[in-house]
């Protein structure tokens, strides 16, 4: 869908001349607004859609089978979760905006903050039988352990078979609904709604608005960027992989009950790759081409490597760790990652032109 | 990486013998050294330290990257601590240009990058993580016994972060940030729907809760960082905020531990100060560093998100001006009233006056700007004849 007022802002946008010098070329403050509308349009609101989609899915496939109590359902149910699971983790890399409102991006997923504590989370829950408090209002105020993607896999996958107990059936219920109605949320928060937050993004504000210019927009896409190979290097993949497949500790696999940590990380990557180059529009890359043609062929090369070398381990990480075959491309996916956040930190960063110091992109 | 003390004094010793350059301590005139973190272009992390006209007066190689210094109260040592969740510290002998000691917590506890000397010199107080029991805790070291850990106290309080001690020289006070984290996910912020930070002070002598000062439950997310203390014992706070992007909240604070009247609690509160909009949006909801200036009652907070430097007025609460300073977050007093010494992440030592909105880099040609990133905070002491 397009956003409706785009002919409008992008004619406004041609009266923008503030510029950027860079090595002799310029990245202009219209450059930057004709990369975010393309970012909104074609990247950030599809991604969000189908989150909405998705979580729509699965609430129904969740409420047919605990009404029904069929067990022929429950592949219906995972297929929907895996669903919704791969949608969030396209959008993962998004850390600014409506998700960040109402603490919904913690009560989506929280992890790895609760890497460990879900399953007895749930479990202390369930235990209580209190499902008077099931209500989609009351779980949105409960422990955020409780509330998202990761207590439905616990529900999901706790056993080898979908036997769910009737306490069960409502808080996953519960958790799928609260999913649905978050998603809903947050997409009209971008649309319009109480925040509007693609107009912020398209329309900065000098003296009130979240952005003053442009290029604090982009600036965000930039952090997203870095943070989220950040994210996958350090804990998606660093700690499972460890130093030899003696260390591995499989219970640190993100995703590990339902076997799906690798197939994260690629959905991540290419959501980054995504947003580098855009998705049927443009993307962060054609800035860079405006002032650093080599880094956008680097960068361009190094995801197109490091996703197919992801694809090519095919198991979940935590097996492709140990195995003799499997290892040398995981351990070489932790080197593409971090490859990856070097070039972005140490490069991209300067090539947008984006205000990232050393005491400010990673405070203390 | 395990850091042990024997490979910390090989790697420091090493750095010293090609690091110092041959200088003076300090030119004619100069009372005041400064000490700072920094990395190099080639990836190299260092502690230094330089005298007011620019000379620098050490330079040692780290292990990783440094955060801030404690400086000893009678002798020419400081302590350089590693940057959270870090677990190094080195203790310098600026006059011989040595490192002296180094100093590893327990394994299980981390360092976060701040301590304080008790005013005789013999203890020093470190902010630390229990991060198994996920509380924060002050290590105590005993400085006459090679800097042997002698013990802890509670900080009450989770990711206690900067540590001052009063004029009492009996009360800590720590800015217990709120954010919970773990050294082996390095940098992730655990807690934040739930965090709580608080200013506590804490009797270093048993260990017991002198006050308490939390946020009101809306600024939960406010985390409480950094500290300067003035003369009588007014505290200045810098804060981060980890709530949601284009909040306007108040960064910076005051306050002063009332003195007691009967058992009954310390009732004051935390006094944010209040700034402009455009100033708080300008700030980007985070604060580096904060230095309060006694002689001009002017606080001066850094903000390296929002490249500038925010004063206020202490004795009236008021908002002063601010000053553009690229990535600038190391601040300490510089030798007149209004001024501060301020460095940046690209190398800047520039001297910032907060009265005639002035910025004049410092003439500091030994401190190799264009291959530094100086770390969050700058510490100075004043020498004495």
């Amino acid at each position: 869908m397009k956003f409706k007022s785009r002919k409008l802002i992008l004619s406004s946008l041609l009266l923008l001349g503030t510029a950027c010098a860079f090595g002799g070329e310029t990245i202009e403050e219209k450059d930057y607004a004709r990369i975010n509308v393309a970012l909104v349009e074609s990247h950030v609101l599809p991604r969000y859609m189908q989150l909405a989609s998705t979580t729509e899915k699965f609430s129904a496939a969740v409420n047919k089978f605990c009404t029904t109590a069929a067990l022929t359902e429950d592949d219906l149910v995972k297929a929907q979760f895996h669903q919704v699971m791969d949608s969030w983790m396209g959008v993962q890399h998004l850390n600014f905006g409506p998700i960040e409102l109402f603490m919904r991006k913690y009560r989506f997923y929280f992890w790895p903050q609760a890497r460990g504590k879900v399953l007895n989370a749930v479990r202390e829950f369930v235990a209580t039988g209190n499902e008077v408090g099931l209500e989609p209002s009351n779980i949105s105020d409960s422990n955020v352990a409780i509330q998202g993607l990761l207590a439905a896999e616990a529900l999901l996958y706790k056993d080898t078979s979908l036997r769910m107990s009737s306490m069960d059936c409502s808080l996953l219920s519960a958790i799928a609904e609260n999913m649905r109605g978050m998603a809903t949320d947050v997409i009209d928060d971008w649309r319009g709604g109480r925040v509007s937050f693609a107009q912020a993004i398209i329309q900065p504000k000098p003296q009130d608005g979240y952005y003053q210019e442009h290029r604090d927009a982009t600036l965000d896409f930039f952090k997203s960027f870095h943070e989220t190979l950040q994210l996958i290097a350090e804990v998606k993949l660093k700690p499972v992989v460890a130093d030899s497949a003696e260390a591995v500790q499989p219970r640190f696999a993100e995703s590990h009950l339902s076997g799906r940590s690798l197939l994260n990380i690629i959905h991540n990557l290419e959501a980054l790759q995504a947003l580098y180059i855009g998705e049927g529009e443009a993307g962060l890359g054609d800035l860079v081409k405006i002032v650093d043609t080599e880094l956008d062929l680097l960068l361009r090369k190094a995801f197109r490597l490091t996703i197919a070398n992801a694809r090519a381990i095919d198991r979940p990480l935590e097996e492709a760790a140990i195995d003799p075959v499997l290892r040398p491309k995981a351990e070489k996916l932790l080197i593409q990652v971090k490859a990856l956040g070097q070039i972005v930190r140490g490069r991209l960063a300067s090539a947008l032109s984006v205000s990232v110091g050393f005491n400010s992109l990673d405070g203390d | 990486m395990e850091i042990d003390r024997r490979n910390l004094l090989q790697l420091a010793a090493g750095a010293a013998a090609v690091s110092c350059l041959p200088v003076r301590i300090c030119a004619s005139g100069d009372r005041k050294i400064y000490f700072a973190a920094r990395a190099t272009n080639t990836g190299e992390f260092r502690a230094s330290g330089f005298s007011t006209s620019g000379y620098l007066i050490f330079d040692f190689q780290l292990p990783a990257r440094g955060h801030s210094f404690a400086v000893h109260p009678h002798e020419p040592a400081v302590v350089n601590f590693a940057r959270r969740p870090g677990r190094f510290a080195v203790v310098i002998d600026f006059a011989h240009r040595q490192i002296k000691h180094s100093i590893v917590p327990p394994t299980d506890r981390h360092f976060y990058g701040h301590g304080v000397y008790s005013h005789d010199g013999r203890l020093l107080y470190t902010s630390e993580n229990d991060f198994k029991n996920e509380r924060g805790v002050i290590g105590i070291y005993d400085v006459k016994n090679d800097y042997k850990r002698v013990g802890e106290i509670d900080s009450y309080g989770i990711g206690p972060h900067d540590i001052r001690l009063l004029s009492d020289n009996r009360t800590l006070v720590i800015a217990n940030g709120g954010i919970h984290t773990r050294p082996d996910l390095p940098r992730v912020k655990l807690n934040l729907p739930t965090m709580a930070p608080s200013l506590c002070y804490v009797d270093r002598n048993d260990g017991k809760l002198v006050a308490k000062k939390r946020l009101d439950p809306e600024l939960h997310q406010l985390s409480i960082r950094h500290l300067s203390v003035s003369g009588d014992d007014t505290v200045g706070v810098a804060m981060q905020y980890e709530g949601v992007a284009g909040d306007l909240v108040p960064l910076v604070a005051l306050h002063r531990l009332e003195p007691t009247i009967g058992t009954g609690p310390r009732q004051n509160r935390l006094r944010l100060l209040k700034a402009p909009s455009e100033t708080l949006r300008a700030m980007k909801q985070y604060c580096g560093s904060v230095c309060i200036d006694p002689k001009s009652q002017i606080i001066a907070v850094s903000a390296p998100r929002g490249n500038l430097i925010a004063f206020w007025d202490i004795s009236t609460g008021q908002f002063l001006t601010t000053v553009r300073a690229f990535d600038s977050s190391g601040i300490a007093l510089a030798d007149q009233p209004g001024e501060f010494l301020v460095t940046s992440g690209r190398g800047d030592v520039v001297v910032v006056d907060a009265i005639s909105h002035t910025v004049s880099p410092l003439d500091a040609n030994y401190l190799l700007t264009k291959t530094s990133r100086w770390d969050n905070h700058l510490v100075v002491t004043t020498m004495t004849d």
